[in-house]
């Protein structure tokens, strides 16, 4: 089984603060250490763990900066087959144009049929990302993975839930969402494959090529939207989780913060 | 003149530094205050470092090691003594002398014990130069300085005789190079021999294994020759040329064992500077107190400076034309001071708490004691240095 594991770095939790510069709008974090994020490290080590387990390849992709490049070599040195950065995304581009980015991404790296996420990204944990490139891709979204074993007919997945686990067999195309736990703690790189790895070409693509320029550009969700449009603290939905969900995006809709909804 | 890593040298730094995390900070301090000497030693993280490819580092990739340069050495082992000298030690040793045969070695030693050495997950390696009586002599050799191991010449090879002390890894290493006095009518410096010689070999034993200060995770022990053979095909370099091998072959052993102090006294001053930034006195964070600021100002300057003549030593080692012999006796002496000097008073900016076992500063106070005589007593390398001054 093919598996594609989407990775980001992120300036080191542990950077001291004086390591950051402020100007007034967004941190200044040219002088920041870049590190892989906590819960990438999660994903990239289940996805090693799917494509091991079923005999496929892993690849790995990642949106950014060179800053970047130093996580896709851990995956080439831990035995992924393939790395791509996709570059020159605006640094405010819309979680929808970056799925959607990274979703292309993937594409030039050949078909695959598992998309492994991180949970969160560690800088600002928004959480969105895998569900939206499920949704670019048409394909289910499994949150807060921890386990995916190969076996007869597919992977067995496992999953936090509410209160607990749930394991299930996955047998069609997916992306997973991937949360911290013993079995996705990242194993160590052989330094000698690392060495290698940092010889070895990482695909780089300018954004605007796979989307072009006014794709780019579009502004499809506007997380701000609801604070400031509501003018209250918000509503508390609560109910059976499909009743709930149903109402969260009546709720989406009607604040215009979904893809072509306007108020 | 370019101040950076390579993109290698910083993927090996921080890959040590994630073992470091990992692996050695978690058990060090357990380690290190085991009572017997072999219990503060552990194969289980050579066994992990092996996993990781760290232990074949220098091993030249045709025989499936990493075959970093010595400056990548260097840096390696700072980082790794950062997290225990002990065990920074145990790799420096085994990484050295794995570049010394693959300088020194005839093409059938290296084809004979470095595969061997790869595949082996515990293959350790030692060096023996230092008996009771013969410590500074081969530092700094005079007309009467012999070693007391004697290797008398016999059908095919050679017999060994004598003990060794105070041996890194001695205990330990799977494969030794012995240096022994093959003609007694000559100083050490004409009439030594260099031989190669396997753990296995009938009438090699090991003694005591020394009760350290510090620096416990690595094990010294004292060797014993009993009559060993060892075929002519194991001499490495030539007969009567053990000193010219010592002084050839091992161009960055100084820096490698300044980069070790460097680690520990950079651990140190980590330790105080975090310490300086949270602990409160005088109603402020003590390091706003100007006379402790510029105190750590002062040891990062030591620090720093010290660090890059001992990367620049390694440099020179890699690159032969810049060779200056005193490279290869000074760097450890500057290390060594500037690290006592930093392990004191980064204890001293921690007040009685530095004292306390609880924040591991007397650990490293012991640690770095080690390098004051360790790899040459800093007074016998001085010396040992200015003779090229004359």
């Amino acid at each position: 089984m093919d598996a594609t594991v989407f990775l980001k770095a992120i300036p080191d939790p542990a950077a001291p603060p004086e390591s950051f510069a402020f100007d007034g709008g967004c941190p200044d974090t040219s002088r920041v250490p870049f590190v892989l994020g906590p819960f990438e490290e999660n994903a990239l080590e289940l996805g090693l763990r799917i494509a091991e387990g079923t005999g496929g390849s892993l690849r790995a992709v990642a949106m950014g900066g060179p800053e970047q490049d130093k996580s896709l070599r851990t995956a080439l040195a831990l035995g992924a087959t393939a790395a791509v950065r996709v570059d020159g995304p605006p640094s405010w581009a819309d979680p929808v144009v970056a799925a959607r980015l990274l979703s292309a991404a993937a594409d030039r790296l050949g078909v695959v049929e598992v998309l492994v996420t991180g949970r969160q990204a560690g800088d600002w944990d928004r959480s969105v990302t895998g569900a939206l490139l499920a949704g670019v891709r048409g394909l289910p979204y499994l949150p807060r993975v921890f386990d995916a074993v190969a076996e007869e007919g597919g992977l067995r997945i496992a999953q936090e839930v509410a209160g607990g686990t749930r394991t299930g067999l996955l047998a069609t195309a997916a992306v997973l969402s991937v949360t911290n736990a013993p079995t996705t703690i990242l194993r160590m790189p052989n330094v000698r494959a690392l060495i290698l790895a940092t010889r070895r070409p990482i695909d780089v693509v300018e954004a605007r090529s796979l989307l072009g320029e006014a794709a780019l550009r579009e502004r499809l969700v506007d997380e701000g939207v609801s604070a400031r449009r509501l003018g209250r603290a918000g509503r508390r939905v609560v109910g059976e989780p499909a009743d709930v969900a149903k109402a969260l995006v009546a709720e989406l809709e009607a604040q215009g913060a979904l893809p072509g909804a306007r108020p | 003149m370019v101040f950076q890593l390579t993109d290698e040298q910083a993927a090996v730094v921080e890959l040590v530094r994630e073992f470091v995390t990992r692996e050695v900070l978690p058990v060090a301090s357990r380690l290190d205050r085991n009572e017997r000497p072999e219990d503060c030693f552990s194969w289980e993280l050579v066994e992990k470092a092996s996993a990781a490819g760290l232990r074949t580092l220098t091993l030249d990739e045709e025989y499936g090691g990493s075959g970093v340069d010595f400056v990548t050495t260097a840096l390696a082992v700072e980082e790794l003594a950062k997290g225990d000298m002990g065990l920074a030690v145990v790799f420096a040793q085994t990484w050295k002398l794995a570049q010394t045969l693959q300088l020194a070695g005839t093409a059938e030693q290296r084809a004979r014990y470095l595969p061997a050495y790869a595949a082996d997950p515990r293959g350790l390696l030692a060096i023996t130069f230092t008996e009771p009586d013969t410590a500074s002599d081969y530092f700094v050799p005079h007309d009467g300085a012999r070693y007391a191991t004697t290797a008398v010449e016999a059908e095919g090879g050679w017999r060994l005789n004598g003990l060794k002390h105070f041996i890194s890894n001695g205990n330990r290493a799977s494969l030794y190079i012995v240096f022994a006095q093959t003609d007694v009518a000559q100083s050490l410096e004409h009439g030594s021999t260099a031989f190669l010689v396997p753990r296995d070999t009938p009438g090699l034993s090991i003694g005591r294994v020394h009760d350290k200060l510090g620096e416990r995770l690595a094990n010294n022990a004292e060797v014993i020759f009993e009559d060993v053979f060892v075929p002519d095909a194991d001499v490495l370099g030539e007969p009567g040329q053990g000193f010219r091998v010592q002084q050839t072959f091992f161009p960055a052993s100084n820096a490698y064992a300044a980069a070790t102090v460097l680690g520990v006294a950079e651990a140190a001053y980590d330790r105080a500077l975090a310490w300086a930034r949270q602990r409160v006195q005088g109603g402020k964070p003590i390091i706003q107190h100007d006379s402790l600021a510029s105190d750590l100002a002062e040891l990062r300057m030591w620090l720093d400076a010290t660090r890059l003549y001992v990367l620049h030593a390694a440099w020179a080692g890699d690159h032969p034309e810049a060779w200056d012999p005193m490279l290869g006796a000074l760097p450890k002496v500057l290390a060594s001071e500037v690290g006592w000097r930093v392990l004191t008073r980064a204890m001293e900016v921690h007040g009685g708490y530095g004292y306390m076992k609880e924040t591991g500063m007397e650990k490293l106070l012991r640690d770095a004691a080690a390098f004051l005589h360790s790899d040459g007593v800093n007074r016998t390398l001085l010396l040992k240095a200015a003779k090229h001054l004359r």
